[in-house]
């Protein structure tokens, strides 16, 4: 950085995506009291350390191998070219750790990529990779009180590293193949986190099956009281306050975009490098908030659990155009998603019992897929690029768009996954345990120390009262 | 073993990593690569134990049924 305006640009967009991750780790702190909240007691400690947990697991293979797939694979590969050459992006690279930038020592670096990528490879990462986080955490909570914490990890790296990632490569990127080929929109991630996510955990409760006692022999569902309320509101209000890191995450923060050489505009971007203002998308994110919230209400008489719900699930739907949408647009499309997402969760839940302890299939599963063809219809003509060549976002697009983020990517590799480790018998956890509870031996030594503890403080008094009797 | 680093009193714009081994990022990521895929071994077979003599120690007569019970007076009092 030889200048003082070329160094104010790279560490602002350094210091910005630090702070979009400080900002995004409270989705997850969300998550975890969401989760936990909903549990009940005999559960609560083993659904806090399942999704705890998923933060290492998916940070190493993250690390391992999916940070690398998100550059090399923009191509499919095969699709509208190879394996593209991302260096920097290896786990064992040196642009990996802490540099100064100046001249590389692996021979397969330019002076370019150390330029750029010293300083901005870190907070990339980890931006993703709270990403990741949020993909895997969309899982736990669909699956809780009954599935094994190891075949849950591996699912989550499943989804966390791989296929969001290549979903991610191809449709969220400046160069990926479907926004080349198919002018696939989607700016705030509906599809690629959401509609994934919720594909993938469809899948999963499919071969996992409902906790025991959920469906009634007609078929109609028991409610499980939650065991917390106040830790899923306040869970839910942290993942809206993260929301907006992730929201800011999605933009590149400050670039030329002005395709004259000859002269500079500098503007936030997409990340497929279309321009876009901090400002429009937070008022966006608010109308779609208040939509969702606001129909979630209305679909559910009143119902919190649904509100909260709905305000995420409006988000979600808005988020594929939230670049362009007027506020309007966004408040009625996040109605829409909402409204249909929430008539979908029980129709599925009835018609071919499925068990999804917080509707996370209909709210990001539902929402996002929802979100990304409503994007075809009202942005239909745009480009989808500033790349020339690139294909217009369409109707047909984003429709091949959902069908590949949510079913292809998404229920596809989950389905075989949950399959195989069901046919090993490592997915759920034996019928004792789960009526038992997973703490239950948590909770049997609790009450064995309280009881000696009461003991202890018994004799202790006995021997007192003696002494004061002397 | 030296360090990667041995001034500060240089060109930045010639500095290039700055963490201890540079070198040694291949048996670094493969030392931890093992230690990961270990740990999910490990818990795949931790839990498989865990969980199997669970189970039999639940299916003990009146075990479960005391559990329930248990869950049953907890539940009353909250």
């Amino acid at each position: 950085m030889q200048n003082e305006l070329s160094a104010l640009t790279v560490i602002f967009t350094e210091f910005y995506y630090w702070v979009t991750v400080v900002m995004m780790f409270l989705i997850h702190v969300g998550f975890c009291l969401y989760e936990v909240g909903v549990s009940r007691e005999k559960n609560k400690l083993n659904t806090l350390m399942k999704n705890s947990m998923l933060i290492p697991v998916i940070t190493f293979a993250f690390f391992f191998v999916g940070w690398w797939l998100y550059f090399a694979c923009q191509n499919g590969p095969g699709i509208t070219g190879g394996l593209k050459s991302a260096a920097w992006s290896l786990p064992w690279n040196e642009l990996m750790g802490p540099h100064m930038g100046g001249q590389p020592a692996d021979s397969t670096l330019t002076s370019g990529d150390t330029a750029t990528w010293s300083r901005l490879n870190g907070v990339f990462w980890a931006a993703f990779l709270l990403f990741s986080w949020t993909a895997g955490s969309i899982l736990s909570g669909a699956v809780i009180e009954r599935i094994r914490s190891g075949a849950f990890w591996l699912l989550a790296i499943l989804v966390g590293s791989i296929t969001w990632v290549l979903v991610a490569a191809w449709g969220w990127s400046d160069t990926g193949w479907m926004v080349q080929k198919l002018g696939y929109h989607d700016a705030y991630a509906s599809g690629v986190i959401h509609a994934i996510s919720g594909g993938s955990a469809l899948a999963i409760l499919i071969h996992l099956g409902p906790r025991i006692g959920r469906f009634r022999d007609d078929g109609t569902p028991r409610a499980f009281p939650a065991h917390n309320t106040w830790m899923i509101i306040i869970g839910m209000f942290l993942i809206f306050t993260g929301f907006w890191g992730f929201y800011a995450a999605c933009n590149v923060p400050i670039i030329d975009i002005d395709p004259d050489d000859s002269r500079t505009f500098f503007s936030a971007t997409t990340i497929y490098l279309t321009p876009t203002t901090l400002s429009a998308i937070t008022v966006n994110f608010l109308m779609a908030l208040t939509g969702g919230l606001l129909i979630g209400y209305i679909v559910s008489k009143g119902d919190p659990f649904w509100t909260f719900q709905g305000g995420l699930g409006g988000v979600i739907t808005a988020s594929a155009g939230n670049d362009l949408y007027h506020p309007f647009q966004a408040f009625f499309i996040a109605v829409l998603g909402v409204w249909c997402a929430y008539k979908l969760h029980y129709w599925v839940e009835r018609k071919f019992k499925i068990d999804d302890a917080v509707g996370a299939v209909a709210i990001h599963g539902y929402c996002g897929s929802i979100g990304v063809i409503v994007a075809g219809f009202l942005l239909w003509g745009y480009p989808s690029s500033p790349n020339a060549g690139y294909a217009p976002i369409t109707p047909w697009g984003q429709i091949a768009g959902a069908v590949i983020v949510f079913f292809v990517m998404g229920f596809v590799p989950c389905y075989a996954a949950a399959w195989a480790l069901k046919r090993a018998g490592l997915l759920r956890i034996p019928w004792e345990v789960e009526l038992a509870g997973l703490d239950h031996d948590i909770m049997a030594d609790e009450t064995a120390h309280s009881r000696e503890l009461v003991e202890a403080e018994r004799e202790a008094m006995q021997q007192r009262l003696k002494e004061s009797d002397k | 073993m030296n360090p990667t680093i041995e001034t500060w009193q240089t060109n930045p714009m010639e500095v290039g990593p700055i963490y201890p081994l540079a070198g040694w990022e291949v048996p670094m990521f493969l030392a931890c690569l093992v230690f990961c895929v270990a740990f999910m071994i490990w818990k795949f077979a931790l839990e498989t134990s865990q969980y199997t003599a669970k189970a039999a120690q639940l299916r003990q007569p009146g075990e479960l049924a005391a559990v329930l019970i248990e869950h049953e007076t907890r539940d009353q009092k909250t």
